[in-house]
């Protein structure tokens, strides 16, 4: 048990140098943040630079990345849910065909499809609008679909065969007894996407231009970039830590939905 | 949330992204009608830049309202990348949506003009529509960056600032490495090299001579006056040709390979210096460098004591370059009599140009600002009245269409990479790219 | 897959007969509707859409103009293409397989109930969270010749490492190296919550057979996810094949002398850096009928492995 602890620590602090390094970096002055070899801890910790990373966000900015995250992550959960139980659960024809179809566009480099999703969005009248920033994003929604559906796959048949029997239809089949089931799976669905969602730039850029629409990301993206000749880096590296406290929020609260812990393995 | 798709949105939308259709559903650069003077008072325009110019805009804004309470500027900054901004524009044109004012830049100014997105703004500064300025009042090198090849009469763009590059020396890394020789402004290459060596091995390595002077492989602002001192001409428009791998070009390429290794750092072929071996981490003792990094120094560097010496010379010509990004006016701007106003104003010495000394460090690129700005008082640098002579004398000559640049510089850097990885002869790689560019270039205007 | 080859015995009576029943399918249609309506418009059209630009010659400002198969052509006679194809197929191999095989012991590793494991868990995560920026400067770090960990890691044991990112031969695995890390967290989390699903009394059964923890491993658990390995393959496959050129833009520019350079990225070069977004567009048409048939094969032999009784 000592031992695993051990690998558990020691593997998990080498994945999470970035992390650290983003940390100590984010306290540093503009001068030790550039010295090389690079000092482990800041000598003297600068917390301006985290005031001064908050200047380039407004409520507004904060409140339009938690609308699209929530967004996208609602749409894909009301849509793709149905549709991963149907593929696990009901026998159906076109099973094969469907997965096939929501695999194979993802093999195309995601930037060049970009311009024609931008030119269904102004076709639909969408642009400016918080729906043309959502929807698009929702209706890519295989990684959502394949997820739940793997997971689905694995209920035990008896499970919803014995429902069947009762007299339940499908939808009641899905409502109170799979759903109650997919914890695991949503907790690992949420944390991803609201991952991918919250990093997203280029599509809420384009998508929604408007200053009034702005997202966290494009409001950071001066820091990001380093060109700003004026910005520190460690000014950079503190609004990317500020970018993702709320991710690392939503990491922490899905993980008590991993609560089985395979005791049976014996490698403890 | 829910959008309701009947058929006809539909089909519409499927339509869209389809074949034909697709073509014909915005990407066309058919002339937009809604460009037109428009009124000056009263006037609100949209000036679209990039976030790192974001900050000094909205100040420019400010002061701009400030002196013209009925006339307003609104700033919209949302990138640095260069595929983002040019998707931005090319997504805002499909929609009819292309701001007043723009951000422009060398390698996009080409396809820019030739698509009839920025507006021909000779006519108008002949009119007067910058006040009292003329187009002789600004620094014709930077002025020519935005005149489309083959078109000199045309201005698709104006600078925002006159940067032009100097080089930057550490005396502070100097002392440390015990090299009591500094460089002067009659040191050459070879001298800057053997200084750099120097500190490097006076030092074991901890102290590097030089900042890579050629990146990885294709430092336009370094390798452009470099090669054009030796006599190149990099690329000659009549005869649609560059001669990137003759004879004196290959002299230039000699002298740029040598600086990798105890000069500088291995060759690597990152894009980016990696941070520690960048000037700016203060370990580093010379680095060739544009104005436009000096604000930046500033801080980075306190306590250090840095500074500027012109650019070496060869065979008496300065090896100094330069470029600025610019601004243009939107052929479908209603505004553009604001617009102009906006840049009259912004080019006026007691007016934008003020400012953006001011609060930006900027160098103005106009000659009454170059010759009297208040940017010549602020230090450190000790010396950096240097750039206004470099600026004037910035040889920004031999520039490709702005399309072919980027394989240009993949044609260049492959080169250097087998020279400097594959131990092949420079004559035969900088030969081989030569015949590359040329090729792409024959077939570049056989399209169009 | 037992159900495919058991369809396969019972052949087309099986289809019309009692196996799909009409309401079934009808409320699977009424299921799947919402999500195929909002993925066709919004995944399968702009991917159309985009691979329709092939044959097109376009520079995001002007009008397309046709050119029919001209782009297709060029691909053919374009040394650049197939020295990236050849290494996409590196990337994929090099890189898939020890992602998913990693990433599943890892999360067997942390999958526990033991206290403070659920925070220690985090660290797990941090490369799915850290931006691609700070990723890129902390591994260029790393590989630093003359001052990276990893070569002074080397110098103690005597060997005298190589200028990693810049190297023709090692440049490739040293990336792949970054993108399996920055690929770990996924495979780990859907691990996590495939391994929720494995019932303990296999564990059980095992343990009476005296099978050790490292054979439990591979003979009760791994089997066990299966349905997550297949979705973690097809995803990494993705990530591998059009996803991750990100890093090699940052740390290698696709070089030296091409040896990074993937498909995606040559694509996304020729697209945004030379505005020549026709023949980008070829590119990846062609690296969709080169996986195509990369999946057609791998199924073909798996076929007549298992018609040969293997």
């Amino acid at each position: 048990m000592l031992l695993r602890y051990l690998a558990i620590a020691v593997i998990g602090l080498l994945m999470a140098v970035p992390l650290l390094f983003m940390l100590s970096g984010s306290l540093k002055s503009a001068a030790e943040v550039s010295q090389f070899p690079p000092s482990l801890l800041p000598s003297v910790p600068i917390w301006q630079n985290f005031a001064d990373a908050w200047e380039f966000l407004t409520p507004r900015v904060v409140v339009n990345s938690f609308i699209f995250a929530f967004g996208v992550i609602l749409v894909q959960l009301a849509i793709s849910i149905p549709a991963a139980f149907a593929l696990a659960k009901i026998p159906f024809r076109w099973t094969g065909l469907i997965l096939g179809v929501l695999i194979i566009p993802h093999f195309v480099p995601g930037n060049l499809s970009l311009i024609p999703l931008y030119v269904i969005t102004n076709e639909l009248g969408l642009l400016n609008t918080y729906a043309g920033m959502i929807l698009p994003i929702g209706g890519q929604c295989a990684f959502a679909v394949l997820l739940f559906r793997q997971f689905f796959v694995t209920l035990p048949k008896g499970l919803t065969d014995a429902a069947r029997l009762d007299g339940a239809g499908w939808f009641r089949v899905l409502t109170s007894i799979t759903m109650p089931l997919a914890g695991p799976a949503m907790a690992t669905y949420c944390s991803v996407t609201f991952l991918t969602a919250w990093n997203m730039y280029i599509w809420p850029l384009l998508a929604a231009p408007d200053p009034a629409h702005r997202v966290l990301n494009v409001a950071l993206a001066p820091l990001a970039s380093g060109s700003n000749v004026q910005i520190s880096p460690a000014v950079a590296l503190a609004g990317a830590v500020i970018a993702m406290l709320p991710v690392l929020l939503v990491f922490v609260v899905s993980q008590k939905w991993y609560v089985k812990g395979v005791a049976g393995t014996g490698i403890d | 949330m829910s959008i309701r798709m009947s058929r006809a949105t539909f089909l519409r939308a499927a339509a869209g992204a389809g074949l034909g259709a697709f073509v014909a559903s915005g990407c066309g650069s058919e002339q937009n009608n809604r460009g037109g003077a428009g009124s000056v008072e009263g006037s609100h325009i949209i000036l679209q830049t990039i976030t790192a110019l974001e900050p000094n805009f909205k100040k420019f804004a400010e002061a701009y309202t400030k002196q013209f309470p009925d006339r307003t500027v609104e700033v919209r900054a949302t990138t640095d990348s260069p595929p983002d901004y040019a998707q931005q524009l090319a997504t805002a044109r499909m929609s009819d949506s292309l701001p007043d004012l723009m951000f422009n830049v060398d390698f996009l100014a080409d396809t820019l003009a030739d698509n009839n997105v920025t507006l021909d703004l000779a006519p108008g500064i002949s009119e007067g529509k910058l006040g009292s300025l003329t187009i002789d009042d600004f620094i014709d090198r930077f002025v020519g960056q935005y005149r489309p090849l083959g078109a000199d009469d045309q201005i698709t763009g104006l600078p925002v600032s006159a940067d032009s590059s100097a080089l930057f020396v550490n005396r502070t890394v100097f002392d440390a490495a015990g090299v009591s020789e500094l460089p002067t402004a009659s040191s050459s290459w070879e001298d800057l090299y053997e200084l750099a060596r120097q500190i490097h091995n006076n030092s074991d390595g901890t102290y590097l001579g030089m900042e890579r002077p050629l990146d990885n492989g294709a430092n336009r602002l370094v390798y452009g006056p470099v090669l054009r001192a030796f006599g190149a001409t990099i690329y000659d428009f009549d005869t649609n040709s560059t001669d990137i791998g003759s004879g004196a070009a290959l002299d230039g390429w000699r002298l740029l390979l040598d600086s990798y290794g105890d000069v500088s750092t291995p060759y690597s072929a990152k894009p980016q210096s990696d941070p520690a071996e960048r000037f700016d981490s203060g370990n580093v003792g010379m680095a060739v460098m544009s104005s436009a990094n000096v604000p930046g120094l500033r801080g980075a560097l306190e306590g250090q004591d840095w500074d500027v010496v012109p650019m070496p010379e060869i065979n008496g010509q300065s090896t100094a370059g330069g470029g600025s990004y610019g601004l243009s006016i939107a052929q479908t701007s209603p505004n553009q009599d604001a617009a102009f106003a906006f840049l009259a104003w912004f080019y006026d010495s007691d007016g934008g140009m003020k400012v953006a000394q001011e609060v930006a460090n900027a160098i103005p690129p106009t000659l009454e600002g170059i010759k009297n700005g208040a940017w010549r008082e602020q230090t450190p640098p000790e010396n950096i009245a240097v750039f206004a002579e470099s600026a004037q004398s910035a040889e920004l000559g031999g520039r490709f269409p702005g399309k072919m640049q980027s394989q240009v510089s993949q044609a260049l850097v492959t080169a250097a990479q087998q020279v400097l990885l594959e131990d092949r002869s420079i004559d035969d790689a900088y030969g081989e790219a030569q015949e590359t560019i040329n090729t792409t270039l024959k077939e570049e205007s056989g399209d169009s | 897959m037992p159900s495919v080859t058991k369809r396969r015995e019972r052949g087309p009576r099986a289809r019309s007969g009692t196996t799909y029943r009409r309401h079934d399918s009808a409320v699977a249609v009424a299921f799947l509707s919402p999500a195929m309506i909002g993925f066709t418009v919004f995944a399968v059209l702009p991917v159309l859409g985009g691979l329709a630009l092939g044959l097109f010659d376009w520079d995001l400002f002007s009008t397309p103009r046709y050119v029919g198969a001209r782009n297709f052509v060029r691909l053919f006679s374009d040394p650049t293409m197939w020295q990236s194809l050849f290494v996409t197929l590196q990337f994929l191999l090099l890189g898939v397989i020890p992602t998913v095989l990693l990433g599943f012991m890892l999360a067997v590793l942390v999958n526990s109930k033991l206290p403070a494991v659920p925070a220690l868990r985090l660290l797990f995560f941090v490369p799915m969270i850290a931006s691609s920026a700070v990723t890129a400067l902390v591994w260029a770090m790393l590989y630093n010749e003359r001052q990276g960990f990893v070569n002074q890691a080397l110098g103690v044991i005597g060997v005298d490492g190589p200028n990693w990112l810049s190297d023709t031969f090692w440049a490739l695995p040293a990336l792949v190296i970054v993108m399996i890390w920055s690929a770990l967290p996924l495979v780990i989390i859907l691990y996590l919550a495939g391994l929720q699903r494995v019932p303990d009394d296999i564990y059980a059964a095992a343990s009476l057979d005296g099978a050790g923890p490292w054979r439990q491993l591979w003979s009760m658990t791994w089997p066990s996810v299966w349905p997550t390995t297949a979705l973690v393959l097809a995803l990494q496959a993705i990530g591998f094949l059009s996803g991750s050129f990100e890093m090699a833009l940052l740390l290698t520019d696709g070089g030296p002398l091409g040896t990074t350079q993937s498909l995606a990225l040559y694509a996304y070069r020729v697209a945004f850096n030379d505005l020549n977004f026709g023949y980008a567009s070829a590119l990846s048409m062609f690296q969709l009928v080169v996986f195509a048939a990369i999946v057609g094969i791998v199924q073909g032999v798996r076929r007549t492995l298992r018609k040969g009784g293997l």
